[in-house]
């Protein structure tokens, strides 16, 4: 039967081959996850380690200043077309004048959680699965096996680790990126005036969108980690095989990473919705 | 004289990128069209971008349509819904959402697949043939992705604002009526357009880092993990100062 038609065999199984995936998938990350204690007790120099290289990127990427300085030119610019689009629209309605608000609004709650999250699955992602992969291809995570090293928790935990404290960093340069733009493009190109800028700005921006953003940044840090720690570890097929596995793993973690964005914005927000115009 | 050169390494690679790209404009319109691999490329693109384009475009339009209806609800304006699920999703959020994608998904897989050949050196072996590698896979490549990106925005405007009606007029109240009523009221052909414009400039510029990249590969085994990551990352880094030097042009134009 399976002989006859392996086309029909290959469709019969897919849901199974689903659900293969779906467990490989839950067991790495909670064997991850598991081993967090053994990592910060055994391997915390390797995580200070990660912490400085994860910040400032490797190879061509530190030439132009490493993951932090991407990180924030890209909230920089994202701010500003948020600032852009929120004066174009409510000067349309003849409310110029009240646009810090929109951009306050925008730019703390959307663009810089939005784009940081894909930010930060190009750069830290992205890096962590090629190099991950490459010691795969390069047989050293098996050496480090031998050597009687869980190589899991030694390499996949720590990068985790590593990944949700240099996220603090990160997200205080891509927020002051965001904000940045906004009186930049504000205040010089469309002449709101800088008094007034800072008067609706600061009126509008509520301390706890800070933190509901910077909870955001952080559930979506911990999404780009396990999925690009998971593609890099379990690489196969060659020096081809990497290039594979980094593409394979951003477009997985980009769609995880704004889906897990949308739930915990709308987890947030319906229920402590900080924002009244009336004060 | 070390330092020199160092200065001068990322004004040497623009320099090949930039001529990279000239030699493909050139043969595209001199030489004869491989449109056998365009259609291929056009549909591996398609096939690996079309799943990530839904999610992304799930997550990025429902989450600025819910914030948005949040503060509209606040100013009691919530019948504008539509107008502003309009702007977000043809005018800013499309071509975002697009770029991510091209950049993510469509980029990573083109640089993967060239950066394995050049390793491969099935490159070298074609130029030996006397087959030009710009020719038979470059321009096909950023031929596809182009169309292939056109069609992602288009699919993206579309999705966003239906997505929207769902979320607006189910999870938070907004008149059908109100919706559907409000969405040309910042949003016209001319808007389309741009966004149009925009995708089409991401498409471009995307697929032509990501061939510059998977043909440039340094050996090793990290290397094509490497040109993978700097691929995505240098689109990226390009797309959004992009987006938002064509965002000002159409606000001064229109």
């Amino acid at each position: 039967m399976s002989a006859l038609s392996p086309k029909l065999d290959a469709v019969r199984r897919a849901p199974l081959r689903t659900l293969d995936a779906i467990g490989t998938h839950g067991l790495f990350y909670a064997r991850v996850i598991g081993g967090i204690p053994r990592a910060l007790r055994k391997h915390p120099g390797e995580i200070v380690k990660l912490i400085a290289e994860l910040g400032t990127g490797t190879g061509a990427l530190a030439l132009v200043g490493g993951s932090i300085v991407i990180v924030a030119s890209i909230t920089f610019f994202a701010g500003a077309v948020a600032a852009a689009q929120g004066f174009e629209s409510s000067s349309s309605l003849g409310v110029g004048s009240l646009s810090p608000l929109l951009a306050a609004f925008f730019t703390a709650r959307l663009s810089t959680p939005l784009l940081a999250g894909v930010a930060l699955a190009v750069t830290l992602g992205a890096a962590t699965t090629s190099q991950l992969g490459a010691m795969r291809i390069s047989e050293e995570i098996d050496a480090i096996e031998v050597m009687a090293i869980p190589s899991l928790p030694y390499l996949a935990t720590t990068r985790v680790t590593a990944g949700m404290i240099v996220i603090t960093p990160l997200y205080i340069f891509a927020t002051l990126g965001g904000f940045l733009a906004d009186y930049l493009l504000l205040v010089f190109f469309y002449d709101v005036g800088a008094g007034n800028f800072s008067h609706y700005f600061f009126l509008y921006l509520h301390p706890m969108d800070i933190v509901f953003s910077y909870i955001q940044v952080l559930g979506m840090v911990i999404v780009v980690m396990l999925v690009h720690t998971f593609y890099g570890y379990n690489a196969t097929g060659g020096p081809a095989g990497v290039g594979e596995a980094v593409g394979r793993s951003v477009r997985a973690s980009l769609s995880g990473v704004m889906i897990v964005n949308l739930l915990i914005a709308m987890a947030i927000y319906s229920n402590f919705n900080t924002f009244h115009l009336g004060g | 004289m070390a330092a020199i050169e160092a200065a001068a390494k990322p004004t040497r690679e623009l320099g090949s990128v930039l001529a990279m790209a000239l030699d493909a404009l050139i043969i595209m319109f001199t030489r004869r069209f491989s449109w056998r691999e365009a259609v291929q490329q056009a549909w591996f693109i398609a096939r690996v971008s079309l799943v990530p384009t839904l999610l992304v475009m799930l997550g990025f339009t429902l989450l600025v349509i819910f914030e948005v209806n949040l503060l509209l609800a606040d100013l009691g304006a919530l019948d504008l819904s539509g107008g502003i699920a309009g702007i977000a999703s043809v005018q800013q959020i499309g071509p975002f959402v697009t770029v991510v994608v091209v950049a993510g998904a469509g980029g990573t897989a083109m640089c993967a697949d060239l950066a394995a050949r050049t390793i491969r050196e099935e490159i070298a072996a074609m130029q030996v043939l006397g087959i030009d590698p710009i020719q038979r896979l470059v321009v096909p490549r950023i031929v596809a992705a182009v169309l292939v990106t056109l069609v992602l925005n288009v699919l993206i405007c579309a999705g966003g604002l239906v997505g929207g009606y769902f979320f607006s007029v189910y999870l938070q109240g907004v008149n059908p009526g109100a919706y559907l009523a409000s969405i040309p009221l910042f949003t016209g052909l001319p808007e389309l357009g741009f966004s149009m414009f925009k995708a089409f400039v991401f498409g471009l510029i995307a697929a032509i880092i990501a061939c510059y990249r998977g043909l440039n590969v340094a050996g090793g085994s990290k290397g094509v993990g490497d040109a993978v990551n700097q691929a995505v990352v240098i689109t990226v880094a390009v797309l959004v100062p992009v987006s938002l030097t064509i965002s000002l042009i159409q606000f001064a134009i229109l």
